[in-house]
């Protein structure tokens, strides 16, 4: 009954048998005989009691740190160099994250990315980048680091590490470059940030060749940079714009009535608001097909390019070109009309030339007029002669007397009576039935040189020949007060003039 | 009934001891292997952690000390007078079985490499033990723990068979007493099927007993002596047959259950050996 009673033989027979059968139960595989579990895929070449030490120091709880690292040589390096994620957590040892012996699928690289502070890499996740998956980034095809690259291909874990990304932007972005090459040997992040591929928030178009001034800075990049297409696709043109001549981009509404320079006149701020100071030094009038002469010469660009502040009133010009939405009168201003106000009201147009302004007016004034003299006697039903020829224009043709407000270059008659007549006939109405031409001529009025006394009723012979007139046509007060020389009717006896004082006998 | 008292606490410290290990460990002991690696309970309940490590110790200086004793209570002669070796055996017992249930918490009901010798051992020989308890319990013995002979057994059969007749006035057999037939001669498993059958049929037996008494005209003390007379007899028949079997089995057990014992002690002094070559010396 006791079995140590029975013999020693019958009872180790047993105690073998006994660990026979256990030991087969428990299938302990060489390799796992005092392993606490397989180790991960990764570490699979490690399996075996003669590998514990590969890993473990004798006497030591855990693994060896300098062991991992001793194998673990991309991250070993980093951390001597104090970067990346690793050389923030060096103070901790390796198991405290990788932890092995779980089984060959389990995962020695096991974190929770959502909670993963990417800012202790170096490499702070912002923008857009802030919400890509992390096997966006963390490809093989990524890996920019030769010797990560060449550890984890080894290993063949290339697919699963986070190590040995570059932080250039083409790292990552190599295939898309939409600019095809344009920016070919400049970073991307000289312009673009994280926030997204459409904003460059590094670019200031002050640093190129163009810097953008006055409204060329609120017009949306595509109305220059327009879309390239070749080949390979379609891609915004950024580099290469021609911009020497504003008509690289802009098409000239004159259609090269006014040159090809639109800075002489224009600038930045605006095709409406014209350079003045630029314009009114340096442009030439002249290629509009108006030159600037005589007195225009003089004016400034106001005085007919903005409406309402022409200073010379007296021009009256009105502001044409507005009615044509363009500050400016048209291109082909060759009348005079086109600015200024027809001051004669149309008087001339039925004459051949549409009563055309140069005809009487040149450039330098509109007084005086070019028709002089010699023209009004060659040119009208009316030459001038004797003292008419001293009398200033208005004179006849803007007289208050003759009822003229405004200049008048039409009469019905030309007789004298037509300007003289109705207020200066010195003789108040005695000659009434007859002409002034009749006694006077145009020499004078003083002289009455056709009047002979012989073709009156009293012809003057003896002594009345040498009588001053005044002394038989004696003045006269009027009832008015006025005074006129009589002259008719007189009478024709001695008596009429002379006193009866007594025959001398 | 200060036996009785003290077996009691033994059950209370057993779940006690037991319980609160597990239901502090339990949500470390629910996640999978990978969990646990990765959850803050690991440097507590881990097998390498303060709480897994230590009860890793307590269980395998349970099993060394529950073994050691009783070993050597039974086999050193100059001992055999220190306490009943019933007494002894109650807290091999104790010890044995809460020891390997720590070392289960240790492990983390996780074993690998070679102990899981020693573990798979261990749970061998509790079961042998909580079996071999069972059977022992079912040979019948005198109070000193001599195993009776199948004569004496017969004789205190016979000597009950008189005890009722004399009590009811009657030969037990016009009471309709009449047990189940029993298999002759029965094998170990047949016995043990026996056994376990006896033992869940034993309160239907006795309700059918009673009610057959009551039906002979039984009734009062009478009918309770009888019953009680009854009962201790079929279980006399019982162990009569089972008597053999378990007997023969009993002495296989003994080669079983100690070897497989000792299997286990040394390969857990490798394992110890190998945990404390790597470092793992616990508060050491």
């Amino acid at each position: 009954m006791d079995l140590l009673s029975r013999g020693p033989a019958r009872a180790w027979a047993l105690v073998a048998a006994a660990f026979v059968l256990v030991g087969a139960g428990a299938r302990p595989a060489s390799a796992q005989l005092i392993s606490p579990g397989k180790l991960a895929a990764a570490h699979a070449d490690l399996e075996g009691v003669r590998h514990c030490t590969g890993c473990h120091e004798l006497g030591q709880r855990g693994v060896s740190d300098a062991k991992c690292l001793a194998c673990h040589t991309p991250l070993a390096a980093r951390i001597r160099a104090r970067k990346g994620y690793h050389a923030t957590v060096a103070d901790r040892g390796c198991a405290s994250c990788h932890k092995d012996h779980l089984g060959r699928d389990a995962e020695l690289v096991r974190f929770d990315t959502a909670a993963f502070d990417h800012a202790t890499t170096g490499y702070r996740l912002e923008g857009k980048h802030a919400g890509v998956e992390c096997r966006s980034c963390h490809k093989p095809e990524f890996v920019a680091d030769p010797g990560v690259r060449a550890f984890k291909s080894r290993h063949g874990t290339l697919a699963t590490t986070y190590l040995g990304l570059g932080t250039t932007c083409v790292g990552c972005h190599r295939g898309d470059d939409p600019h095809h090459g344009q920016f070919a040997g400049r970073a991307c992040s000289s312009c673009h940030g994280t926030g997204g591929w459409k904003e460059a928030p590094g670019f200031d178009h002050s640093d190129t060749r163009y810097p953008l001034r006055g409204r060329h800075a609120d017009v949306a990049c595509g109305k220059c940079h327009r879309t390239g297409r070749d080949a390979s696709g379609t891609w915004v043109r950024y580099t290469g714009l021609a911009f020497s001549a504003c008509t690289s981009c802009h098409a000239d509404p004159h259609h090269g009535a006014m040159g090809g320079t639109c800075t002489s006149c224009h600038s930045t701020a605006g095709w409406t608001r014209v350079n003045r100071s630029a314009m009114e030094s340096d442009f030439d009038h002249a290629t509009t097909g108006f030159p600037l002469e005589g007195r225009h010469a003089e004016l400034s660009c106001a005085s007919c390019h903005v409406p309402g502040t022409a200073p010379d009133t007296a021009i009256r010009m009105t502001w044409r070109a507005a009615d044509r939405g363009r500050p400016y009168p048209p291109p082909l201003a060759d009348r005079c009309s086109s600015c200024h106000l027809d001051y004669h009201g149309g008087a001339f147009e039925a004459r051949g030339d549409s009563g055309a302004c140069r005809a009487c007016h040149g450039q330098d004034a509109w007084k005086p007029s070019t028709f002089d003299l010699f023209r009004h006697d060659r040119e009208t039903d009316y030459p001038l002669q004797g003292a008419h020829r001293a009398v200033p224009c208005e004179g006849c043709h803007r007289n208050p007397a003759l009822g003229q407000s405004e200049l008048t270059f039409h009469f019905d008659s030309v007789t004298c009576r037509s300007c003289h007549g109705r207020t200066d006939d010195p003789h108040r109405g005695q000659f009434s039935d007859r002409s002034c031409e009749s006694c006077h001529t145009d020499a004078s009025f003083r002289a009455a040189e056709r009047f002979d006394h012989a073709s009156t009723r009293f012809p003057l012979t003896g002594a009345h020949r040498d009588v001053p007139c005044a002394s038989c046509h004696r003045e006269e007060k009027l009832p008015d007060g006025t005074t006129m020389v009589r002259y008719r009717p007189l009478g024709t006896e001695c008596s009429d003039c002379h006193a009866n004082r007594g025959v001398r006998r | 009934m200060l036996k009785r008292l003290g077996g009691h606490l033994l059950v209370l410290a057993w779940i006690a001891v037991a319980a609160a290990p597990l239901v502090w460990g339990l949500p470390y002991y629910r996640l999978s292997p990978v969990q646990r690696a990765y959850s803050p309970l690991h440097e507590l309940f881990a097998p390498t952690g303060f709480v897994g490590h230590g009860l890793g110790i307590l269980g395998t200086l349970m099993l060394v000390v529950g073994v050691g004793t009783y070993s050597v209570r039974k086999r050193v002669p100059s001992l055999r007078r220190v306490g009943h070796l019933s007494g002894w055996l109650d807290f091999h017992i104790f010890l044995c079985t809460l020891g390997p249930y720590l070392v289960v918490l240790h492990t983390g009901f996780k074993v690998t490499g070679v102990v899981a010798i020693a573990f798979w051992s261990m749970v061998v020989v509790v079961a042998s033990g909580v079996f071999g308890r069972y059977v022992y319990a079912r040979i019948p013995k005198t109070l000193n723990g001599r195993f009776l002979t199948l004569e004496e057994l017969e004789a205190r059969q016979a000597g009950l068979l008189e005890e009722i007749r004399s009590d009811v006035g009657r030969a037990a057999g016009s009471l309709s007493l009449d047990l189940p037939a029993l298999p002759e001669r029965p094998g170990f498993l047949k016995a043990a099927v026996e056994a376990v059958r006896f033992d869940l049929r034993s309160r239907g037996q006795r309700r059918r007993m009673r009610k057959a008494l009551e039906r002979a005209g039984l009734s009062g003390d009478v009918l309770g002596r009888v019953l009680s007379l009854a009962q201790e007899r079929a279980r006399l028949r019982q162990q009569i047959l089972l008597l053999s079997p378990f007997q023969r089995a009993f002495r296989y057990w003994h080669a079983f259950h100690l070897p497989l014992a000792l299997v286990m002690l040394v390969v857990v002094a490798v394992h110890v050996a190998v945990a404390a070559l790597f470092g793992y010396t616990w508060i050491f």
